[in-house]
């Protein structure tokens, strides 16, 4: 499990803004955060959860499409042939990343429109 | 005084949700014993009086593929070797007897609710597959 002090700041950034919007969202995302952490897990893994959980609502994923945040390593996977879903989400994370986002923005279309400086429709 | 219409005659009372169609008098009385038979086993609220054409003709089908189906129980080829005509009336019987049953509601299909509900809506990743986001 990844530690506070192995987080790059712009994850750190990302995962904390994760948590609040995810807080915002509903009672029922806030109460599930709130268990977590009553549980005993570290704010991290809460913020990760917040951070699936937003990129999850915002994208509008399907049960069968990945979140940017859960591709490992997006090259080697464009580089595999199946999982077309997993491609989509592997070229969010490579724009994301190369644009300096972190893989844990909770909304990842505003944050690349803000870096390239575009609106979003 | 004007003389009151088949279907104005099958109408006792103004229609409420517990007043059930009578069959008109036009009607033969094996089409009256099926237009009975269809209207108290449907809910009282099923049928309407404006119904009424559109369930008699059903009815008359019905009673006619009765018929037929009894005539050709006696045998499908005639002694002269000629293929019943009973054949032909059953088969536009159906056929019309089926287009009734859709507009009556009186189909296991006919009364399948059809309310697909909200369309979802597609995921960003559908919507943006053939923009470049490389760097």
């Amino acid at each position: 499990m990844i530690d506070d002090a192995d987080l790059a700041d712009v994850d750190r950034a990302a995962l904390k803004l994760a948590f609040g919007a995810a807080m915002d969202r509903d009672a029922e995302t806030r109460d599930q955060l709130r268990g977590k952490l009553a549980q005993g897990d570290s704010w991290i893994e809460a913020a990760m959860l917040a951070a699936y959980s937003m990129q999850n609502h915002n994208l509008r994923l399907n049960a069968a499409q990945e979140a940017p945040m859960h591709i490992n390593d997006p090259d080697e996977t464009l580089r595999q042939r199946n999982f077309r879903d997993s491609h989509d989400a592997a070229k969010m994370l490579r724009a994301m990343l190369a644009l300096g986002i972190s893989r844990y923005h909770p909304d990842p279309v505003r944050a690349i429109a803000a870096a390239q400086g575009t609106r979003v429709g | 005084m004007p003389r009151k219409s088949a279907a104005a005659s099958a109408i006792n009372a103004p229609a409420s949700p517990s007043t059930r169609l009578k069959p008109p008098a036009i009607l033969s009385t094996a089409e009256r014993a099926v237009f009975a038979d269809l209207v108290t086993a449907n809910d009282a609220k099923h049928f309407r009086p404006s119904d009424l054409p559109l369930l008699c003709t059903y009815c008359e089908v019905i009673a006619m593929l009765a018929l037929a189906a009894k005539e050709l129980r006696k045998g499908i080829v005639a002694p002269d070797g000629r293929v019943s005509p009973w054949l032909g009336v059953q088969e536009r019987g159906i056929k019309s007897m089926v287009a009734l049953s859709m507009r009556l509601r009186l189909s296991p299909q006919a009364r399948s609710p059809n309310n697909p509900g909200p369309r979802k809506p597609s995921s960003v990743y559908d919507e943006i597959r053939n923009r470049d986001y490389d760097d």
